[in-house]
């Protein structure tokens, strides 16, 4: 009796060693190429390595000083934070209705549509770019259309303006939207919404009292998913906007590849690691665990 | 084996293809294009090939569109060498791969402002020029060149200006200097929304201090605050700050009508260019290149041999085969980016086409770039930055 208790515990223990075996390869993948090179990016950031590359034990603050101290810097992160947020904005306004739509609406047919909506993000992100200049171009064959049609004068300068970038980033980010959305309206009671009518809430009502507040994970979920990627986007502002759409992720890219100083372009990196970092905490602390489960 | 005759064939239909294919141009006449056939075919013969017992790997990183590739196919067969031959579009690729030391390239092409900056890095092997007898065809102007004293790891490839690439069927009077673009009253007002400035900081701060009268490679204070203000007050007229790409497909479009531009990538829209055809009849007439007056930045691209290069004679050998003054000029002809060797072996209408060779003339107004240190890099992306966020 006590002899097969004991073995019954091992294997018990056992299968917990052996669970927590198969934690190391993703761990260590992640260590290597994740938080070692992100660590070496630290050291960079306070001077911790030298020109020939040696590490030093002389930490500074001297890049963070620096770049802190640049006003023109500032204006290029409220610029890109201006950008993200219409972004955002205008991704919430097209992709909500959607998103709803499909969940309550839609009887049949509900995976086809998401996925016919998923379907043009399976191609790559830069090609989807490069086909959205073609339409945006002054000599596009939508303003060959438009002109000939007689519907415009002259044809739409789009290319190379603000309009272009947020344009452009709407379109490629609205899906960062619309999936989150939709997972969460699609798990919503929806005896909660019978129960409001039955009760005589107006359509309205119902939507800002129950609807609305119950897919305020989905909103968040969505809201980083744009936001992130968004706030540093660096090939957007490249490849469509003209000389006033400098965003951080130029600036960082420009430091480290273009000046390659990397002390200054690490410095500039953490600094905007640790402002994203802060909206992901806030997010956690305001959702609790239930908001990282979209 | 592919025989002489065979690449020459490869060659010469190069050009009968285009005659088949209608791009019309001054060659359109069939006796033209008998004269030009066999005048490649008489260049041909004069290609000197020395084989060598070589390694049999050897892996090239060039920039895009830079050479022909018939020729360096032709090169790999008769050597039995095989090349792995990769493009990179900035130099910011090229630099992120060879400051590793470890990239695995055996021969690459660098710009003139960065050979130093790797040598001082250890990441470059020395060039043995007894193994590269025709360094000798190099004019003397591009020999031992400031960057690197006694070619000790790096031998000229091509070389160019950063000036004005303009339409000129739109743009009148015709564009002469930088104070065309840095002055509202000429055409900086006139085609406001249509001029576009370089996206490297280097060429923009540096045509703004050529203009201003000051060094363009100058990292003081006052000199680069002037320029950033002169810069900032231009911004509102630009269409943008366009990279090759950009500017090259705005410009052929009729989008943008002046650009700061690489002389080569302007004879790229000006001549039809490919890396396998030789092609030297004007696509677009439209287009014409200004060394600005005032002067402009020159630059030369280099060959050099990374560390870690497995092959080293092989990419001596290949070295000493684009310098034989007929590659060179097949080079030329191909590209339309100048190969100092071959310049005397090149049709006389390219020769004189000053989007390709400077004119000697205007040698004496170039400036070069130098290399920077990380902080004057720094100090001047800095600047930049404030450039941007105005």
């Amino acid at each position: 009796m006590g002899f097969s208790d004991t073995l019954l515990k091992h294997i018990r223990r056992n299968v917990t060693v052996k669970v927590s075996l198969l934690l190391i390869p993703p761990l260590l993948f992640l260590a290597i190429w994740f938080y070692a090179p992100f660590f070496i990016v630290g050291l960079y950031s306070f001077d911790m390595i030298n020109i020939q590359r040696e590490i030093v034990f002389k930490p500074s603050l001297i890049h963070y000083l620096r770049v802190l101290s640049w006003t023109g810097a500032m204006k290029i992160f409220l610029r890109s934070l201006y950008f993200a947020g219409v972004t955002v904005i205008l991704c919430l306004l097209i992709g909500y209705p959607v998103a709803y739509y499909i969940s309550f609406k839609m009887k049949k047919y509900k995976d086809l549509f998401i996925i016919l909506f998923i379907i043009p993000f399976w191609v790559s992100f830069l090609l989807r770019t490069y086909a959205m200049m073609s339409i945006l171009d002054e000599r596009s064959f939508l303003n060959v259309l438009l002109t000939s049609l007689k519907l415009i004068d002259s044809p739409i300068r789009i290319m190379y303006t603000d309009t272009a970038v947020i344009l452009v980033m709407v379109y490629d980010y609205l899906v960062m939207m619309v999936l989150p959305l939709y997972a969460n309206l699609e798990k919503l009671d929806k005896t909660l919404l019978e129960a409001a009518y039955t009760l005589g809430a107006s359509p309205v009502k119902t939507f800002l009292k129950i609807t609305l507040p119950l897919s305020m994970p989905g909103i968040m979920a969505g809201f980083l998913l744009v936001f992130i990627p968004a706030v540093g986007e660096f090939v957007i502002p490249e490849l469509v906007g003209g000389p006033n759409n400098y965003m951080v992720g130029n600036l960082i890219y420009e430091f480290f590849m273009g000046a390659r100083h990397w002390w200054i372009g690490s410095a500039l990196s953490m600094l905007f690691i640790v402002f994203i970092l802060s909206l992901v905490i806030t997010y956690v602390r305001k959702m609790g665990e239930r908001g990282l489960a979209f | 084996m592919v025989s002489r005759r065979d690449v020459l064939k490869i060659m010469v239909s190069g050009v009968l293809g285009l005659a088949i294919g209608g791009v019309g141009g001054y060659f359109s006449r069939q006796s033209e294009i008998d004269s030009l056939r066999k005048e490649i075919e008489d260049l041909s013969k004069q290609i000197e090939l020395q084989t060598f017992k070589l390694e049999p790997n050897l892996n090239i990183y060039n920039w895009t569109y830079y050479i022909n590739r018939n020729l360096v196919d032709w090169w790999a067969k008769e050597n039995g060498v095989s090349i792995v031959y990769d493009t990179f579009e900035s130099l910011d690729e090229v630099v992120a791969k060879l400051q590793t030391g470890t990239s695995g390239y055996d021969l690459a092409v660098v710009s003139d402002s960065v050979v130093q900056e790797l040598a001082n890095m250890g990441v470059l092997e020395p060039i043995d020029l007894k193994k590269i007898p025709n360094f000798k065809h190099i004019p003397e102007k591009f020999k031992n060149p400031y960057y690197d004293p006694g070619n000790k790891y790096s031998v000229i490839y091509s070389y160019g200006t950063t000036g004005l690439g303009w339409n000129n069927q739109e743009v009148a009077p015709e564009v002469t200097a930088w104070a065309d673009v840095f002055e509202v009253d000429r055409h900086l007002g006139k085609y406001k929304g249509k001029i576009t400035m370089h996206t490297d900081s280097i060429e923009t701060f540096g045509a703004a201090l050529i203009y201003l009268g000051r060094d363009p490679t100058s990292t003081k204070d006052e000199d680069l605050r002037e320029a950033v203000e002169l810069l900032k007050k231009q911004k509102p007229y630009l269409a943008g700050y366009a990279s090759t790409e950009e500017y090259m497909a705005g410009l052929e479009a009729g989008r943008f009508l002046i650009s700061h531009a690489y002389n080569g990538d302007i004879a790229g829209i000006i001549y039809a260019s490919d890396e396998r055809e030789i092609i030297i009849t004007k696509k677009l007439e439209y287009i014409s290149y200004t060394v600005p007056e005032e002067g402009a930045l020159a630059w030369a691209d280099n060959f050099v041999i990374p560390k870690g290069a497995k092959n080293i004679e092989a990419a001596h050998a290949f070295i000493n085969f684009i310098l034989d003054p007929v590659v060179s000029a097949i080079c030329t002809m191909t590209v339309k980016y100048p190969f100092p060797a071959g310049k005397d072996y090149v049709p006389e209408e390219l020769r004189k086409d000053p989007v390709i060779f400077t004119p000697e003339e205007l040698l004496d107004k170039l400036y070069w770039t130098r290399p920077f240190t990380p902080e004057e890099r720094a100090k001047r992306a800095e600047y930049w930055l404030e450039l941007m966020a105005a």
